[in-house]
Order: structure tokens, then sequence, then C-alpha cells
């Protein structure tokens, strides 16, 4: 580590502005405003100044763009740098840019994605060595770093969908799996739905598997007029729109089973069933005992449920409630297979 | 088969056959001291899974060579007993449940054939009506290039008048078994699908014709045969594919020759659902309307499978309507509504079973 600290000695200059040039691979943070931070340096000063590299009178700066945009904002005709003594390589220049911004605050999804990268890009192996990326200052061990790698080379919107936390990192990895399109499209939807981690999974996986299964694209199967009126009937409201999505997502993915549902409560409205009294079916009608549940408090109700169930099991549509559920409460076979 | 490594456990290194297997692949066997090292190897490569069907692992078992079927709970099974004579496959289905079934999932062979023997002298002497099979834990038949392990069990159940032996495949590799005195005693099996579904999951597998070309060559050599339609995967249009496949089986095979068929929709433990995404990438195979079973495997909706199930054994039937006709892990449901019977009306799937191989095989009861 003494050799590690004598390597990376720094010298302070002041330089013109002009002479100043941003190497954007080096760039982490996603902030590109910079008048909140313009108005602090106007009234306390740069208290750190960036971090650039010299070379031929010039400086490339590695850490600090909106410290250097604010500074320009200014109008001020130089600032202050930091400079490395030496000559530091690429990749001694990505940890530097990495340690000033990891260990300074902490970083969000995109910008630990883009440190990742960083340190990937002049790796020898070509991938990150977990304990290179702790020092660094990177949380996370090999699994978190491979699965937050790809974040910040997804579309734009999925990108500004993972900062606003709209979608969460499991999400944003499974997007980052998809063709751009379909993780512009999807990260819309979810930006839009503001759902919880079980609600993403169980949609993306839908919509997913229903374009896979249809050979139709995710951006096409979303972007369907039917699709898009059930949104726009929901109105502006985020829990309608999502119970909304998820049924038409439900239907389409197991639209024998869905069917069956609607048709065995249709089945269940024809029957006498008081409260009190209640007829489960197997689970996804797989197995072959239904169930039937009765709660009362007194023995007095319960002697009503009795009638109540014997009306029940002689009306004609509790027969075909049990015969029905082979055929999936079909009249007739029909349906694909 | 593409073997590329070949690994032998060190206190089998001496058996005859390594020599044999050895020279058959091309390749200098490495001793190891424990399966951990082979598993190590596996499990280094970015896919495990597909890296275990070119390493080939020869060790004794030192568990049993014959086991029950593992057939769950609510749902029948036919009792068949698994000979464990080779675990894995070499092809490379997408649907296969070995992917998953086995921690890593490596090719192994065991070679401990006298204890094999043994095990079934002991099941012989019982003078029962009992059915045997390779094919549960491997395809049958991949063993043939490199050990003669069928040809030998081909042998010995021929000396015995109570028990068969079902090899199950999706190969044509039958050159050696055909001349061999098998006495009935040896079924030949092949799994059948639609074609396309055959030519989209089954990779490295023969084609459907092929194999049906096999199991007539094999028919004409006197060996009873069987045919398992299973999995069946259940897709946009897939019926009529497989209604043409039992058309042409029906147009190649004389129905007097099959024991029996079976039907078996797809089905499998929810954990292969992601092998399956990752090793085949795009395929659809996992977006069927699958519910979760009372075993736990992800299954068809019910009435999908029963409508597949009543519309394949109709085309059976009408070709073949003595044949032994059976669903491989169904509820007394779905047996009603689509053969029309539960097999306890008949002594149970065993015996139908059992019944079957006695007709067709000529054995003893």
């Amino acid at each position: 580590m003494a050799s590690e600290k004598a390597r990376y000695s720094f010298r302070l200059v002041v330089a013109s502005l002009e002479a100043v040039e941003e190497d954007a691979r080096f760039r982490i943070s996603t902030w590109d405003n910079a008048d909140g931070l313009a108005s602090s340096v106007a009234r306390v000063g740069l208290l750190v100044p960036p971090l650039a590299v010299a070379g031929g009178g010039r400086f490339r700066l590695i850490s600090g763009f909106r410290r250097l945009a604010a500074c320009r904002a200014l109008g001020w005709p130089k600032l202050p740098l930091r400079v490395p003594e030496g000559h530091p390589t690429p990749a001694e220049c990505a940890r530097l840019a990495i340690a000033e911004n990891a260990w300074s605050r902490a970083l969000n999804l995109i910008e630990l994605s883009r440190a990742v990268n960083l340190l990937a890009q002049f790796s020898p192996a070509g991938r990150v060595d977990p304990e290179e990326a702790a020092a660094a200052g990177l949380p996370g061990g090999e699994a978190f770093l491979v699965r937050i790698a790809p974040l910040c080379r997804l579309p734009q919107a999925a990108q500004e969908a993972v900062l606003e936390e709209a979608v969460s990192l499991w999400t944003a990895a499974e997007l980052a799996r998809m063709p751009a399109e379909a993780a512009e499209a999807l990260a819309g939807l979810f930006r839009r739905l503001k759902a919880g981690l079980n609600v993403q999974r169980e949609i993306l996986t839908h919509t997913r598997e229903i374009a896979l299964r249809e050979g139709v694209p995710v951006r096409e199967l979303l972007a369907a007029p039917e699709f898009t009126a059930l949104l726009d009937e929901a109105g502006g409201d985020p829990n309608e729109t999502t119970r909304r999505v998820r049924g038409f997502l439900r239907r389409r993915r197991y639209p024998h089973l869905s069917a069956a549902e609607e048709r065995f409560r249709t089945l269940l409205r024809e029957l006498p069933l008081a409260s009190g009294l209640r007829v489960q079916p197997p689970r996804d009608f797989e197995g072959t005992r239904f169930a039937l549940q009765l709660e009362f408090e007194t023995a007095e109700e319960a002697r009503l449920l009795r009638g109540r169930l014997d009306r029940l099991l002689e009306h004609p549509a509790f027969g075909a409630l049990l015969e029905g559920k082979r055929r999936g409460y079909e009249t007739e076979p029909q349906g694909r297979s | 088969m593409k073997i590329e490594a070949l690994f032998v456990d060190s206190e089998s290194a001496a058996e005859p056959e390594v020599e044999r297997i050895s020279t058959a692949l091309g390749l200098v066997p490495r001793p190891v001291g424990s399966a951990r090292e082979v598993f190590a190897a596996v499990q280094a490569a970015p896919d495990p899974v597909g890296a275990g069907k070119r390493m080939l692992y020869l060790t004794a078992n030192r568990g049993a060579f014959i086991r029950d079927c593992p057939g769950t709970a609510h749902y029948t099974c036919c009792g068949y007993r698994i000979l464990h004579v080779a675990a894995y496959c070499s092809m490379d289905c997408a649907y296969c449940i070995l992917q998953s079934y086995f921690h890593p999932p490596v090719l192994t062979y065991f070679l401990n054939r006298g204890d094999l023997a043994a095990e079934l002298q002991v099941e012989f002497d019982k003078q029962a009506t009992q059915r045997f099979g390779t094919g549960e834990f491997t395809d049958s038949l991949i063993w043939e290039g490199v050990s003669p392990r069928n040809a030998e069990l081909i042998h010995l159940f021929a000396a015995q008048d109570r028990c068969v032996l079902e090899l199950k495949t999706k190969t044509t590799a039958i050159e050696r078994l055909l001349p061999l005195a098998h006495r009935r005693r040896t079924i030949l099996a092949w799994s059948l699908n639609r074609a396309a579904t055959a030519s989209r999951y089954e990779r490295g597998t023969a084609g459907i014709d092929a194999r049906l070309a096999a199991a007539a060559r094999a028919a004409a050599r006197g060996y009873p045969l069987a045919f398992h339609f299973d999995p069946i995967v259940i897709e946009e249009g897939a019926l009529a594919g497989y209604l043409e496949t039992i058309e042409t089986l029906f147009s190649r095979i004389d129905a007097e020759q099959i024991v029996w068929i079976s039907l078996g929709a797809l089905r499998f433990m929810p954990a292969l659902k992601a092998v399956i995404e990752r090793r085949f990438p795009g395929t659809p195979l996992a977006c069927g309307e699958f519910i979760t079973g009372l075993d736990g495997k992800l299954r068809y909706f019910k009435p999908l499978r029963i409508r597949a199930y009543r519309a394949m054994a109709q085309a059976i039937r009408r070709r073949a309507p003595g044949v032994c006709l059976y669903l491989c892990m169904e509820d007394d449901e779905v047996w009603q509504e689509a053969l029309g019977f539960v097999p306890g009306r008949r002594g149970g799937l065993a015996a139908m079973l059992d019944e079957a191989a006695v007709r067709v095989c000529g054995l003893a009861r």
C-alpha cells in the first residue's frame, strides 16, 4: 500500500479552462445539471479541485465533470486542478476516478455499473476482480458485480427508470438481457405503474413469455391497441392501472386457465351460496377434490347453513361445477392444443 | 458420442472394460481419486450441463443397480424397474430433466457388471413378471459404440422367461443388437414426437423418420417394440403433427409387434425452467400453459392434456385397437377422460403392462 500511496501523489495546478478537456471514458456521475453546485461554488469556492492528468501543456479531466461544468457556468477563466505526478496509465486513471467518486458519496446503480465497466475495460481478464472493486470503493461480491455491469448499457429510458427507482435491481438486470426496444417499452410501463419487485417480476415474466410463445416482439405487445386502451381506461391511478395490466397479461399468458376460472365464477354465481358458505375448487383445477367451507358462530347459524347446504347440493349448477372441471368448464371441446 | 475427456475412478482402473472404452473413444483415461475431481472439472466449464455431456466418468455403481421408478404421489406410475447402468446423456434435449436431476450432471458409466448380473439374478429367481429398463437416467443406446453392455443384458434376459428388458432410445444405434438371440425378452423402444418438435427441441438425436426406420429393422429381426410419445409438447397447431407421426408409425410398423405405447405430456420440476432459458435462449418450450401439479412439477393445464391425449389415443386405437396404450404419470380423472377407463378397473397399470409383456413377448405366466 505504501508504494501505491507514493505513486498517487498529487500537485495542485491552476489551469486555464480552455486547456482542460473532458475524458468522457472516466465519467461516473449520472448528474448532468450543475446549477446547484455552481451556486455553492459561487458562495464558498471550489473545495475539492477536479482531478486531471497533464500532457503537452493541456489537461485531461478524469474526475470532477460537474465541478468543471459549474466553473464554466460561473464564467471562471481558470480553475485549480489536482494532477497526479508522473504519467498514470488509463487503468490507473480509472482507479483514481472510481475511488474519488465511490469514497466521496454513495453511487447509484447506474454509476456503480459505469464504475464496474470502467474497471473491467482496463482489466487484463476483461472482468472485474471483486477485490480490486472493493479496493476502489465498490460494494458487493462477484455476483453483484456481474449483475450490475450491463445496467449502464440499458437504453436511456430504462436507465432513467433505474435512477428513479421505478425498477428494482432484479428488474433492471432482466431488462439488460432483453433487446433494447423491449427494455425501453417495459421500463416505460414500470415508470407508469410504480409497482413493487414482485409485481414487476410477474409482469416482466408474463410479457417475455407471451412474446416468446406468440412470436411477437415485446414492444409490439405493449403497443397493441388492446393494451394501450386498458392503460387509458385506468386513468392516472397507478394501482388501478397495475391491476388491469396484471389481469390482461395473465389472461393472455394462461388463456385456457383464465377462461376456466371465469366460467367457474359464472357457475358459482348461479349457485345459492349465502354468506357463510364457500366452494373452493382444486388449485388450478389440477386435483380432483373440491372444498366446502362453512363459517358460523352459533349453533343456530350452523343449522341455517345446513339447510342452505342441502339446497346447494341439489342445485343443477352444483353438478356442473364438479363435472365441468375436467373440460375447463367448456361446453364443447375447442381451443388449441 | 463426442467425448472429449475420459476419467476413471482409480479403484476401477483395472477393469477390462476401461481399455475397451478408452480405445473406442480414442482417449487416454485420467485416473481420479473421487467423483469430486470430475465434478470440479464439469463445474469449471461455462456451461456445466453441456460440459457434462462431453466428459465420461467410468466408475463402479456403489449403490443399487435396480431401483423402483421414482413415481410421485397423486399420479399413476407404471411400476417399471430401473436398471441403473449409466447416467446422463450425450444428446441434448431442451426439456431433458437430467439437466437438473444430477448435481452436476456428468456422463457416468458403471463398470461393475458382475454386481449388476448378480442383482438381476436375484430378481429372475423370484419367478415373477417384471419389467426392467435402462432408459430412465440415460438413453439406453448411446453407449452402443463404446460398450457391449446392452448385448450382455439381452443375453441375460434371453436366458429366463419371466422378465423383460426395455431399451429406450432416440438413436438408431441398433446394428450390433440386430443379430442377437434375444428370444423376445428385450423390447426396443423409441421415444417419438412430432417431427417439428423433435427437430426444435431434441438436439443431437436421430430424426423421427430415422427412428421409425430403425424400429422397422428391429421388428424385422423379431424384436418386440414400444413407443413413447413423451414428452408431448402442447403448442399452437402441434396436435396435427403428433397425429401425423402416429400415421407414419403405423404405416411402417405392424401393430402386432408393439408391446405398449405411452403418452406423457411435458412436465418438469420448476428448477429446470431456468436451465432451459439459459441453455436454449429464445425457445418457447417453457412458455406453455403450465400449472403446478400435485407433485410440484410444472404440467400443462389439465383440460389441455386431456384434449391432446384423447385425440392421440383415438388415432392410435383406430390403427391398433389391441395395443396396450397408457398414460405416464396421470391421475384417474385424466385416464377416464382421455382413454375412457381407469387402470384400477383393469387391475392397475402395472398389471396391464405385465399382461402386455406376457402376451407380446411370450413371457411365462
